[in-house]
């Protein structure tokens, strides 16, 4: 299937910004399952959009301006070609195959990016939440099915309850949150097990009944021993499927904002994004 | 270092008394001054109480005309300029003795860059259990955006100030590591100076090594690690600006080498290129000698709020368009934990048996070794793995109960946090004690400055000896009320 998305930023200064320099993560990656047919940004200072590819290995573009400027809009258009995401689960340890591997150092080394007890997804120290943990006979995807669904009845989806800013624990704490905040707790419960996660954004299929296709969206891809990574959206107490339009990963919000700058202005600052997904 | 000579009677030496169990660099005994010496005993022989004074005032007013100063940060005085007191008593290392520690401090810096290279790339001595992951991925200072990046030459630590001690067995040991952003050599300098002009005659009578192409040295290392491809590097000084307690230092070696002195406002990065903002233009920057930490070097990256660095220069880094001096990173090297690990990491990249010895050091995260450190306080210095300048350090001697409950509290709630070391009895050293009207013994220490360019490795033939003023205290840095003392390296 073929997705056209538009993302859609716009930001207006109380002040005169002097000098900018803005970065963004909003354009789909390519990789197994989708491929960008063709991807365009344009910006309303004119500016050339200089690309290149983070620690993660995804496209990043960033604009420099030294005009004083008081709005700054940008939008990204894209055609995107998505395939069938197949999960194979043929090379599968069993439990005790896994649960031996994952508490190996040189698994630990191997995948300690994305098993980092992270500023947004560290559960550690607090100790009053029930976490879900990893029974001795249990395989590492039946516990994530498992820890999907609990981490869906957590939090009551709710705009505007949290912020960019918001930990996994004080999402937990509020008992409401979005997107970002599940993946922060799915990822922060996941990773106290060994299990590595990554979190993902990206789009959404429009036409299914998902939360949180009015914006960039966000889930998590969890590792499986012997087989690889295999996405989850416990926001929506669901597989990533074919549905979701990754753009990219890291270790946790931090890696992956959509967009982000270091301005030299005084003043209130308004940003608004919208986020458009036809199936074409 | 066994032979001892007679002390003719000496008013200012009179009431010298060596401490029991120390070492003391210039009396083996009483009235028994080591070799090396003897010259200066002989010289200071022909003083009155009053000529030392004398002498002390025209140190201070040297250290004034070149403006030597630093600043401390404590809540009730915020960035106060002071003059680092200056001791007139020169100490004084002999050929055999540098030459040893000379090599300890190249091979241990050899193998922490070897190391820093691993850990950002294919982890080896964690995969073979040398060095434990979980604590390397525990640090504060481990910098996953350095993951790949091949700095030129393979060099991360291009300067090193390796504090070392000298035990009452004689025997240097490593204290720290300082890899990141050493301070103190302009201090180095200047009091070569302040010695050179009180004290000339003195000076003369000894063949010293010289100090003073520190400068020189270290703008041949800079040059050295440019991007590939850049034959005449534009190099520059990045300092946080004039509040930092290192200012001085910062315009001091910027003069010294003739290279610009920018703070982070000067700099922009534009399509992964660093330029440097100029009445001309924007002219390109290659090499950035940054006396920023790493969490403020890029906001973009690292500390959003940080004005102090460069936004989006950690990309134009990993692009290798720019060379940063020390390479970001390199704190986890000098994480008081990972540092029981330096003679294993010298064994395992090099093969050799660590020249100089470290302080054996009890990690809290252990069980059976903070079960030692509840029990054995009032004998451990106990230090945070993470801070560097003196601060946080807990010494068991003569501590109070209260102290000790507080520092146990902060160790069991972060264990990890926290290291132990026996209470080492540094070497004393005889200094001038303005109310004493003598010269009495003072705890000493000696941060020596190692570089490391593409084919090149020097230590600086000197160093800051630093003392303790406070009689019996053990804690010599600047910013807890130390002092500092000329250090001559003897020619063969």
């Amino acid at each position: 299937m073929d997705y056209k998305i538009t993302y859609q930023v716009q930001n207006t200064y109380q002040e005169n910004v002097k000098e900018a320099l803005f970065e963004f993560r909003i354009m789909p990656c390519n990789d197994d399952s989708q491929a960008v047919l063709n991807c365009q940004i344009a910006n309303s200072l004119g500016e050339p959009v200089f690309n290149f590819n983070n620690l993660f290995g995804f496209a990043a573009g960033r604009i420099r301006s030294t005009k004083p400027f008081k709005s700054f809009d940008l939008t990204m258009t894209c055609l995107l070609q998505k395939k069938k995401i197949l999960q194979p689960t043929s090379k599968m340890l069993n439990p005790k195959e896994e649960q031996a591997l994952i508490i190996s150092t040189d698994f630990l080394i191997d995948h300690h990016l994305y098993l980092a007890k992270t500023h947004f997804t560290n559960l550690a120290p607090n100790t009053k939440i029930k976490l879900l943990n990893l029974k001795k006979d249990l395989s590492i995807v039946e516990y994530l099915h498992l820890l999907n669904e609990y981490v869906h009845t957590l939090l009551k989806y709710q705009k505007n309850t949290t912020d960019v800013k918001t930990t996994a624990a004080e999402a937990l704490k509020l008992k409401t949150g979005v997107c970002q905040d599940y993946a922060h707790i799915f990822i922060g419960m996941a990773r106290l097990q060994n299990i590595p996660v990554r979190y993902v954004s990206g789009y959404l299929n429009p036409h299914k009944k998902f939360l949180g296709t009015s914006q960039m969206h966000a889930w998590v891809e969890a590792y499986l021993p012997n087989v690889g990574w295999m996405g989850f959206d416990p926001t929506n107490k669901r597989v990533a499927d074919e549905n979701y339009l990754k753009v990219s990963h890291g270790a946790d919000y931090a890696d992956c904002s959509p967009i982000k700058g270091v301005l030299k202005t005084t003043g209130d600052n308004k940003t608004t994004h919208h986020v458009k997904v036809i199936v074409q | 270092m066994s032979e001892l000579n007679s002390l003719e009677k000496n008013s200012v030496f009179d009431s010298y008394q060596v401490g029991e169990h120390i070492y003391d660099e210039v009396f083996g005994s009483v009235g028994k001054s080591r070799k090396h010496y003897q010259k200066v005993l002989n010289h200071f022989g022909k003083y009155s109480v009053k000529d030392f004074q004398k002498l002390n005032e025209s140190a201070k007013v040297s250290f004034f005309n070149q403006g030597v100063t630093f600043a401390v940060y404590s809540d009730n005085m915020k960035g106060v300029e002071r003059i680092f007191p200056f001791d007139l008593f020169p100490r004084i290392i002999a050929f055999k003795e540098w030459e040893k520690l000379e090599k300890g401090v190249i091979q241990r810096n050899i193998a922490i860059n070897l190391f820093l290279h691993d850990l950002y790339h294919d982890k080896k001595i964690l995969k073979d259990k040398v060095v434990p992951a979980e604590l390397i991925f525990s640090s504060a200072h481990y910098n996953r955006d350095m993951i790949g990046i091949k700095p030129p030459g393979g060099i991360y630590t291009h300067i090193a100030g390796t504090d070392l001690i000298k035990h009452k067995d004689g025997e240097y040991y490593i204290l720290e590591d300082n890899v990141r952003c050493p301070s103190g050599v302009s201090y180095v300098l200047s009091n070569r100076e302040a010695m050179k002009r009180t004290l000339s005659n003195l000076f003369l009578s000894y063949n010293v090594m010289p100090v003073d192409d520190y400068p020189e040295q270290l703008l041949e290392a800079i040059q050295s690690v440019a991007p590939e491809n850049v034959d005449n590097p534009t190099c520059v000084v990045l300092s946080p600006g004039m509040y930092n307690s290192a200012y001085y230092e910062h315009t001091f070696l910027a003069q010294g080498m003739g290279i610009p002195l920018v703070e982070g406002r000067d700099l922009f990065v534009d399509k992964n290129f660093v330029y440097m903002k100029t009445i001309y233009g924007p002219q390109r920057v290659d090499v950035i000698y940054r006396r920023v930490d790493d969490d403020f070097i890029d906001p973009m990256v690292f500390k959003p709020e940080s004005v102090l660095g460069i936004p989006g220069i950690m990309t134009a880094y990993r692009d290798g368009n720019i060379t940063l001096l020390n390479a970001p990173g390199t704190g986890v090297s000098d994480d008081k934990a990972v540092y029981s690990y330096v003679p294993a990491i010298i064994k395992y990249y090099l093969g050799e048996e660590a020249i100089l010895n470290n302080v054996h050091t009890y990690r809290c995260e252990i069980a059976s070794d903070y079960k030692y450190v509840m029990e054995n306080m009032e004998n451990l210095v106990v230090k945070p793995v993470d801070e560097s300048g003196g601060y946080g350090i807990f010494i068991g001697r003569n501590s109070t109960k209260k102290l000790q409950e507080e520092f146990k509290q902060a160790i069991t709630a972060n264990r990890r946090k926290y290291i132990a070391q026996p209470i080492m009895s540094l070497s004393t050293h005889a200094t001038f004690i303005d109310e004493g009207e003598c010269f009495e013994p003072r705890h000493i220490d000696l941060r020596t400055y190692c570089l490391m360019g593409k084919n090149k490795q020097f230590v600086l033939k000197g160093g800051l000896s630093r003392v303790a003023l406070k009689k019996g205290s053990l804690i010599v840095n600047s910013s807890q009320g130390g002092g500092s003392k000329d250090t001559w390296v003897l020619e063969e």
